[in-house]
Order: C-alpha cells, then structure tokens, then sequence
C-alpha cells in the first residue's frame, strides 16, 4: 500500500467503528493492528507505551458509560466495553498510519493520486517545518508578558493574536523564499520521486474490509 | 549581460524605503552592499530579486535582466537566472530533508527526474557538502543550511546569486567557507551580490563595493575601502564588588546539536553593566536566552542563589526583564499607547515614571507622535525604541537586551543609550547587553565579555 | 484582506499555520485535558470534558474563514490542525482525522450558508452549525445516544456554550486585534 491508501484505510477502519457498535470487532481489530505495528519492526516498548498513553482515557471512558449510558447492567457493560476499547484502537491505527508514512511523503502522494493542488501540498508542507518554532513562540509569548506583570491565558485573545502574527509573517516569508526558488502558483511542475498507488493495495484494503463485515456479521457481543 | 536596476523605489504603507536607485550588476563581479540592520537592503534585494510587487512593496522604476523586466518573468523562469538567500537560513526551505529541498526547486522549473539526480549531487558537492544529502534540516546548523541554501540556487543554475545578510546565524568558519565559495563561484562568471553589516573578510575578494544609507546607495572606490581589521580597544573589566545575582557552573548550551558554550563558571554581580561580544552565531543570544529561560542548558545557572529551573516563571520574570532581538516577540497591545498604558500599570518604579517623564522620554526618541500607530506597523527602528522604553518604564532588577540598537540610526542610539543608562543608575539596575556595535556601548560598561571557543572571558586589572 | 476566492502561495501557508497553531496549542495542552479527564471521570462523567474542551478545538476553522475569508477554509484549516496532531502524537490517533473532518464541515457550514457574503454573520452561524453537526458525530462516534435524554441535553448545552465562547466570541475578539493591528494590510492609518 502507498501512503494515500494507507491513509484511506485508516479513515474506513475508524469510520467503521465509529458507526458500529461491536465489542469483537474492536478486539480483533485491537490485535490485527498491534501485530501489523510488530510486523512492520516497531519496538515492544513503544507499543507498551501506546498502551500506557490509552490507559487512563480508556478507563474513564469505560466507567462513564458503566455509570450513566441507558439499560440494564449487561447492555450498559457491553456500550462501556465497547466504548472503552475504541480510544486504543484508534491510537494504534493512528500508530500505523504514522509510523511508517511521514507528513512529506503522505501530502505528496496525495497531490499526486488525487490530484490535489500543488500550492496547498506546498504550502502545508513548508507549514510543517515550524511546527518547533510554533511551540518556542508560545514559550516567547508567555515569558513576554510576564514580564511584563501581567499573565496569558489561553481563554484570552493575546496568546492567539500574537501566534497569528508570527504565523502572517512567517507565511509570508516562506512563500517569498519559495517564489524565489521557483514556486509559480498553477505551474506544471515535474516529479523527481513519484509515489503511484500499489496495484495490490487496494486489493489488500478490499479484503481487510471484507473480513470486518464477515466479524460484524459473526460475532453477537 | 546584467542586473540592471533603473530609477528603483520601493514604498512600503506609503512609506518610501528608497527611491530613484541605480545599480548594474555583471556576471564575475562580487558586490557588497554595507548598511546597518534595518537601513533598507534587505528590500534592496527583494526588489532585485523581482519580489515586489508580488509581495506587498509598492514599486517604482524597474530591473530588469538581460534586457527583460523582471516583473514579466514568471518566477518558474526568473529562479533559474537569478535567485536570494534569506537572513534567517530557517524561514527560507519548504521541505524536511536536504535532497527533497533541492528536488522541490528544480520540480518548479521542470527539471526531468534525471537531471534532478545529476544537479542536486553536483550542487552538492560543489558546496562540500555531499554528505547532508538525506539529512533532516532541522538537524542542521545556521551555517550550514546557509550552505544547503546556496547549493540549491547552483542546482537551479542561477547565474545572479543575492545574498540577505547570509551570515547572520552563521559561524565563524562557516562564514569564511562561504566567503570563499562565493568568491570562487564569482571567478567562475557568476555574478554574487551580498548584503551586510559586517566587512571583515570582503576585502580581497569583492570587486565591488556600496554602502547603504537612509536610502542612499553609494559606491565606494577601492583606495577608501576600509582596513580589513579595525581593532576595538575594550576598557579592562572592573567586577563590582556587589553581591553576585547570577553565578553559571559547568553550564553547557547546544542549539541545533552543536556545542555553543561550555562554561565552568562566572559570577554576574548586581549592579553590573555588561558587553557581551563574539562573532556571529557563537551563542550570545542564546546565551542571554538562557538567562531568561528560553533556552535549554546542562550544568547549573542560578538566580539569587536559586537553581532556574526551580524558579516559577511569574516570579521570575518580575525580577528579569529581556528586550527580545524581534520586536514582534515583545509587545502585548495594539497600538503605542496601550503598550505605554500597560507598563505605566506595571511597573516597579511607579513614583519615578510620572506621565511626564514618560511623554518627556517619548518625544526624546521621536515616538511622541506615533502614539495612535499600531506597534505592528511601525518602522524596525521605531520598534526597537519602542522596546527599550517598554522595559525601561517596567524596570526589573536584570535587564537583558539582545541587539537593541539595530535599525536605529546614529541619533538615536545616542539617546536609547543615554536613556538606559540614566534608568541603569537611578533604579540600580543590572544590564547586560548583546550587541554587534560595540563602540557606543563602551563609555557605559563595567564588563566586558568577549565569547570566543565556547567560552566567556573578560580581560581583568590586575588585582592589587 | 480582500475577498478573492484565488489562492496565493503565502494564503496556503498561512491558511496550514492556523492549522498548526491550534494543533501545537492542543498539544501542549494535553495535560489540561488528562486533569479535567481524571476530575471528570471520577464522577463518571467525563464526556464532559470533550464537550468543554471542544471549543478550542473548533477555533482553527472559523479563525481561519474569517481571516483569509475564501470558501473551503474552514475545513481545511480544521482539518490541517487535526493532521498535525496526528503526526506529533497526539492522543487520539487517527479518530483525530475524522473529528477534523466533522468539525471542519460544521464550521464551515456556516459560512455556507451565508452563500460566503457576510462573514460575520458566518461566524456566529458556524459556532451553531458547528455544534449540531459535532454532536450528532458524537451520537454515534462517542457513543452519546446510549446516554439518557437529559444528560444528552446536558451534553449538547454545555458543547454550544464552549464553542459559542472560542469558536465564535474568543474568534471575533481575535480578528478585531489583527484587524486593528494593520499587519495584514499594507493600508495608512491614522497618525
């Protein structure tokens, strides 16, 4: 699979669950996906500390759910099962997506197989790289108005307004750097790496899929 | 053959930033163009570069290449002719790693993929730096990004290479490395215009030469060149005997994976004035960053005999004060008298700023009639002004000013200095000061740190 | 800015930094929301905390319309933020697309059906549509048609008053700042 069909894999398999409601489904899919991370060489202690990041979320969901969702005591286990094992599911399919695909090579794939305009691929791509330099800027943005006696909250409009600017001015750099190294809006532009979808790939997602609706269609819990 | 610039003005909010300018530019010539931070070249070689009107500046006159007019050669065309290296080597690449950089450059201007493969590694190693090719460019440093930016305008065969402040964050040996590459590469017919601030290591190898005054450029010829080293005398270091406020231990700083500073120990006493030098990209600022907390470090710095770390920031920061080297990182407010407003609400040393020795100070650096200007749209020089007196009126026990005198004209550095210094006395403040000029600095200085291999020293007298 | 609905290179980049800006703000406030979870879940009732929370989350989108004022870039922005937080390793894995997407089609929504005329009107129309649109996703998707009809009432109430406060008054409070700030616009003002 390329990056754009493991992207739409990942957005089926969430929407499926997020529109069912099975407690199989999400364990078998729990499993499939954390032998697809091992498969793919990813560390046991990274998968432990997804794992340790699902916790508490997964524990509160569930306890909600037991607490107040409606019916009897077995349907109201049932919906916090459910519930619970969702938000570690979608973690690791998140995992799977990321682990693997970087933003570059995904946003590329994507302007290549959907046809997607170039100026936003570029323009987010170049986004990306602040990403750091965003997170500084809070840390710039608090420490300036401490000093001068006075705190930012982020219920207040400063600590976005100052962001903001720092984003116009940054964007505008950016986009003069990039004119500068030959960026033309709604240019044709040639490809020095090409990213085509993989012909089994979605051979691969049909059958993934396939086999979800054969649990859904199995399984009673 | 040339970069030919004809009657060119840039305005920019209706503001000239200069105007009627003439300039030709010729393949094999090295050109340096001297001006103070904020005197204007920066949009000099914006114009120069055909980015205006695109990007906002209002333009007059015209440039035209090789008999073409800028303005009508799409920027897919022009990049392969001509093309700009920023200031801040950060803000200028749109991809993650080296080679995509380069690729995204020549994709614009419809290089076939196997030329791509051929330019980027012959731009590559032109630059020495065929090493970096699959290399993260966050993981690399200001000068050597500075070089991945100048391989990228060789892939793209730009015959007119501008060049904004290159060295800006740039080492020391880094800068002499580029200095060099871009003389060979003028010997080799390209035609290299730098914009600077700084002359050392231009002399032997520029065959042109201007300086950039309140819109004025002026050429130079070469008998009144400056001398290549025009040694500073420092006054001798006399540490106050006062109690010490700051005291560092084996205090490492890194920044983008290199070792800036590794510093066993200094002592920074209260009351002190301090000049703190070193070449470009050794670490001052970063140092004084780590001072106020923003920037990480090993080893130990303490305030008031506390550990940083352990001090809260709202607390902290009541008692150390920066002026940021961005301007746009400083103010809070919108326009000049609601930032004025502000501080007057805040500050330490209320009984002595009355509004009249406000209005009296604001009239004194020519801000006294900008009070219903946004900050945002006021000029660099304006800013910086601005900046000090936002600071000076909130008065924290430790001032730390990163290049407060850029973008000020002669005039005012005058006054701001006066201005800090009669502050630094009346409420006993201690300052420290990272600044590129130096010599207007000295009369007022205590101290004086020069930052050379990773560390701080000073020349003493000689205790007795 | 003026109303032309063509993109520029720098529009793009800006319209993927307010993204960004809100994804590294949810990040960062991450431990804000573990707290509230843990408080919440205490009682059981931590539903909640995505229904207080979600407002913040619903300010890239508007933010972005109503400055750039094109159409599509409230879902786009919505969208681009819940990218980045994705990649950064954020908390909810992929389900953080899905939420962009539903999030960013109500705002936009909105300013859709203001046929992208009167943008502020827009706005205070995108923090409704924004709500219902959010909260029928979360039906399904948080499971919140298992709860009992008040507490979904409770939920929906408290859901429209976060996103009232940042999507639209925290929003318009901002643009007013920028606005008066003549950053954006190389226009002369009053001396």
């Amino acid at each position: 699979m390329n990056a754009s069909q493991r992207l739409y894999l990942s957005l089926l398999i969430s929407l499926e669950v997020a529109l069912t409601q099975s407690f199989t489904l999400n364990v078998v899919l729990y499993v499939f996906f954390i032998g697809l991370l091992l498969f793919q060489g990813i560390r046991i202690q990274r998968i432990l500390r997804y794992l340790f990041i699902a916790l508490l979320p997964t524990l509160a969901t569930f306890w909600s759910f037991y607490l107040y969702s409606v019916g009897n005591l077995s349907e109201r286990l049932h919906t916090a099962y459910m519930m619970g094992s969702r938000v570690g599911l979608f973690i690791f399919v998140g995992a799977w997506l990321t682990n693997v695909v970087s933003p570059s090579v995904l946003l590329k794939s994507l302007e290549e197989n959907l046809k997607l305009s170039a100026t936003f691929i570029y323009g987010m791509l170049a986004a990306l790289n602040f990403i750091p330099r965003f997170k500084q800027t809070f840390r710039s943005i608090q420490a300036a108005s401490y000093m001068r006696g006075q705190a930012v909250h982020w219920y207040q409009p400063t600590l976005y307004f100052k962001a903001l600017i720092h984003a116009i001015r940054w964007s505008e750099m950016l986009a003069m750097a990039m004119t500068s190294h030959g960026f033309q809006e709604g240019a044709t532009r040639t490809r020095y790496r090409s990213y085509p979808y993989q012909k089994f790939g979605f051979v691969w997602i049909a059958l993934i899929m396939c086999s979800t609706f054969i649990v859904l269609y199995l399984s009673q819990y | 053959m040339a970069l030919l610039a004809d009657q060119l003005g840039v305005a920019y909010r209706k503001e000239h930033i200069f105007f009627n300018l003439d300039l030709e530019i010729h393949p094999g010539s090295l050109t340096l163009i001297m001006g103070e931070s904020g005197s204007g070249k920066s949009t000099l070689l914006k114009a120069l570069a055909g980015l205006y009107p695109q990007y906002g500046g209002k333009l007059s006159g015209s440039v035209s290449l090789d008999g073409r007019k800028l303005t009508e050669i799409p920027a897919n065309k022009r990049a392969a002719e001509l093309a700009l290296l920023f200031q801040n080597p950060k803000e200028q690449f749109a991809m993650p790693t080296v080679e995509e950089e380069l690729a995204f450059a020549l994709e614009n201007i419809q290089v076939d993929e196997k030329n791509i493969e051929q330019r980027i590694d012959l731009a590559l190693k032109k630059v020495g730096i065929a090493e970096f090719r699959n290399r993260s460019l966050q993981t690399l440093s200001g000068g050597e990004l500075q070089k991945v930016a100048l391989a990228e305008v060789l892939a793209l065969r730009a015959q007119y290479i501008l060049l904004d402040e290159p060295f800006a964050s740039v080492d020391q040996q880094s800068r002499k490395d580029l200095q060099e590459l871009l003389y060979e590469l003028s010997k080799e017919g390209y035609a290299v215009v730098v914009a600077d601030h700084e002359w050392a290591g231009y002399a032997d190898k520029m065959s042109d030469f201007y300086r950039f005054d309140d819109g004025q450029l002026n050429q130079v010829a070469q008998d009144n060149w400056p001398a290549e080293v025009k040694p500073i005398d420092y006054p001798l270091s006399k540490p106050k005997n006062s109690h010490t406020i700051f005291t560092a231990e084996f205090l490492r700083i890194r920044n983008d994976h290199r070792l800036l500073i590794f510093q066993e120990e200094l002592a920074i006493h209260e009351g002190e004035v301090i000049l703190i030098t070193g070449p470009n990209g050794s670490g001052k600022s970063t140092f004084l960053k780590a001072l106020a907390k923003l920037q990480e470090y090993e080893g130990s710095i303490r305030f008031e005999g506390k550990v940083l770390k352990k001090w809260k920031a709202a607390k902290y920061y009541r008692r150390v004060g920066l002026v940021f080297q961005e301007a746009l990182d400083q103010f809070l407010s919108i326009t000049v008298a609601e930032e004025i407003e502000q501080v007057l609400a805040n500050s330490y040393e209320a009984n002595y700023w009355t509004r009249d020795r406000v209005d009296c100070q604001l009239h004194e650096l020519g801000l006294g009639n900008l009070l219903r200007r946004s900050v945002y749209t006021l000029s660099g020089g304006q800013q910086k002004k601005l900046q000090v007196v936002l600071m000076l009126i909130m008065a924290p026990q430790v001032l730390l000013l990163d290049e407060p005198l850029a973008g000020l004209d002669e005039h005012s550095v005058q006054k701001v200095l006066a201005l800090i210094h009669h502050c630094q006395r009346e409420f006993g403040l201690t300052v420290i000061y990272v600044s590129h000029q130096v010599e207007p600095i000295l009369p007022y200085i205590d101290r004086h740190l020069q930052l050379e291999q990773h560390q701080l020293v000073e020349e003493k007298e000689l205790a007795q | 800015m003026k109303n032309t609905n063509k993109w520029t290179l720098r529009d793009a980049i800006l319209l993927a930094m307010i993204g960004i800006i809100f994804s590294v703000i949810y990040f960062l406030m991450d431990p804000v929301y573990q707290v509230l979870t843990g408080a919440f879940a205490a009682v059981g009732l931590q539903a909640f905390t995505g229904s207080f929370t979600i407002g913040v989350w619903m300010m890239a989108g508007p933010l972005a319309a109503y400055i750039l004022k094109k159409p599509g870039t409230a879902l786009l922005a919505e969208m681009i933020g819940a990218a980045g937080e994705m990649f950064m390793g954020g908390y909810w894995g992929v389900a953080t697309l899905l939420s962009g997407l539903i999030q960013g089609a109500g705002s936009e929504l909105g300013f859709t059906l203001t046929g992208y005329k009167n943008w502020k009107n827009g706005l205070w129309l995108s923090t409704l549509t924004g709500t219902v649109v959010t909260f029928i996703w979360n039906l399904y998707h948080s499971g919140y048609i298992n709860y009992s009809i008040p507490m979904m009432a409770a939920l929906f109430v408290v859901r429209y008053l976060s996103i009232f406060f940042f999507g639209g008054v925290l929003v318009n409070w901002i643009e007013k700042l920028l606005d008066r700030s003549h950053f954006m616009s190389p226009v002369e003002e009053a001396e």
